[in-house]
């Protein structure tokens, strides 16, 4: 083997096998890149790992934005009604029953478990304490499960205005979470909430496959069809009015073309 | 119960994740059927068995390790939604990856995050902290973070989890010679990346 057969082999070969080249015995320069690429090798092995077992790190603190989705007729703290959206979100309960009390030094620090016991809804007060100071989308989202598991929608209401929050100030608003909620609104005839969650998910329809954009842009200006009628109902205001026709003219604009 | 009998792959390859608790192979048919039942040790054990396979297709997949963070958590969550549906005769490790692969892609899709990689975990320092990594790893992961996407899988799967290209492919849903090829190309462009500091080292490969 000649050194430029050496070197290209070393180039992309098992990283392995960088060793096992006869060649190298005969030859220093060759050895020696061989050598080099090996460490560079295992300092990306020690990152890798070192990455794989790291635990989640807490989140820097995200500022409430502007919500310029919401609807000037929202009235947000007293719409967003609890029950089962969270079921709709994430989806069906689990079969997973409480496990033993973990230590209290880092409440946080188990993640993977932390997400076992929010599913059983049975995370301590401490575990929520410390999710709720991160405020970020995960832990955001074991405090939804673990409020739904246990039942208290006070506190399953709060979690989930907090990730609508967060999300939207991170500019990254979760449409599938905005599609949800509006089904359930629509359920239990709240129509402001219909309108915001309408609203801020037709903003992001783009991230859905194509078939999916279709059935559920469809779904939503119907909703929001009915809750612009709703609202303009029990309304007086002309601009209510307008924009329920508004709405509605859309809706049907997409049944006439089907 | 009769187990089935372990993947060829989960039995005899080497899983190069270190660090401590168990691995994928560690979690057979057995502790993922007691986990579905709702057993805690089981749903803990098989948890940290995931969690680092997680966080590194999320790596893999999205370049960067801030966002991989946040995947890693959305899949975990996933894996464990999922886990009444998983098939117990099929193998654990490819079905675990895919779930991270999706939520990966699908965060990415969510959050319009650019597609250049980044591996500036300094932008969180926690995470910089939980890391704890010296210059030579840092560095070593600034350039694998430099490939694309495809070519970070194909070396994640195949030099780090021990696949072989076609089953890499397989998994992937390429042609194995597509994988084949750009496992060439990346461990190629990886190799170069690792010298970018070695001039003397990299004059030795342009003459090759």
């Amino acid at each position: 083997m000649t050194c430029e057969e050496a070197r290209e082999a070393l180039l992309t070969m098992d990283p392995t096998a960088l060793g096992d080249l006869p060649h190298l015995a005969e030859c220093d320069a060759c050895r020696s890149l061989a050598e080099a690429l090996g460490a560079r090798h295992g300092d990306l092995d020690r990152a890798l790992s070192t990455f794989a077992h790291a635990r989640p790190a807490p989140a820097e603190p995200v500022q409430p934005a502007n919500r310029p989705w919401r609807w000037r007729m929202s009235t947000p703290s007293a719409l967003l009604a609890a029950a089962a959206a969270a079921t709709l979100f994430l989806g069906a309960r689990s079969a997973f029953g409480p496990g033993p009390q973990r230590p209290a030094a880092d409440p946080c620090a188990q993640t993977p478990e932390l997400e076992a016991s929010a599913l059983a809804g049975t995370l301590t007060k401490a575990e929520i304490a410390c999710l709720a100071a991160k405020g970020t989308s995960m832990p955001n989202r074991m405090l939804i499960v673990d409020a739904w598991e246990r039942g208290d929608l006070v506190a399953w209401r709060e979690w989930v205005d907090r990730e609508q929050e967060r999300s939207i100030a991170a500019g990254a608003f979760d449409p599938d979470l905005g599609y949800k909620l509006a089904l359930h609104c629509a359920k239990n005839e709240e129509w402001p909430c219909v309108v915001e969650s309408v609203t801020g998910t037709l903003g992001r329809v783009d991230v859905w496959d194509e078939k999916t954009r279709e059935s559920r842009t469809r779904s939503l200006l119907k909703l929001r069809a009915r809750a612009g009628a709703a609202l303009a109902e029990a309304s007086d205001d002309p601009a209510v009015k307008a924009q329920a026709a508004e709405w509605l003219q859309a809706w049907e604009a997409v049944r006439e073309s089907e | 119960m009769a187990l089935p009998p372990p993947h060829p792959l989960e039995e005899s390859r080497p899983v190069a994740v270190g660090g401590p608790g168990p691995s994928l192979r560690d979690c057979d048919s057995q502790t993922v059927a007691a986990a579905r039942e709702g057993d805690r040790s089981a749903v803990d054990d098989l948890s940290r068995a995931v969690w680092p396979q997680i966080r590194r297709i999320a790596l893999a997949i999205t370049g960067n390790p801030v966002l991989a963070d946040d995947v890693a958590q959305d899949a975990m969550l996933r894996v464990l939604r999922a886990l009444p549906r998983f098939d117990l005769s099929r193998p654990l490790g490819p079905w675990v990856r895919t779930i991270a692969r999706n939520a990966a892609r699908n965060a990415r899709a969510r959050t319009d995050h650019p597609a250049e990689p980044t591996t500036d975990v300094g932008t969180r320092p926690d995470l910089e902290r939980a890391m704890d990594l010296d210059a030579a790893a840092r560095s070593a992961l600034t350039a694998f973070s430099g490939l694309t996407e495809r070519q970070r899988e194909l070396i994640e799967l195949c030099d780090h989890q021990g696949l072989t290209p076609a089953e890499a492919a397989e998994e992937l849903g390429i042609a194995g010679g597509t994988a084949r090829a750009t496992l060439h190309a990346a461990r190629h462009a990886l190799r170069v990346r690792l010298l970018a500091d070695r001039p003397d080292l990299l004059d030795l490969l342009r003459d090759a």
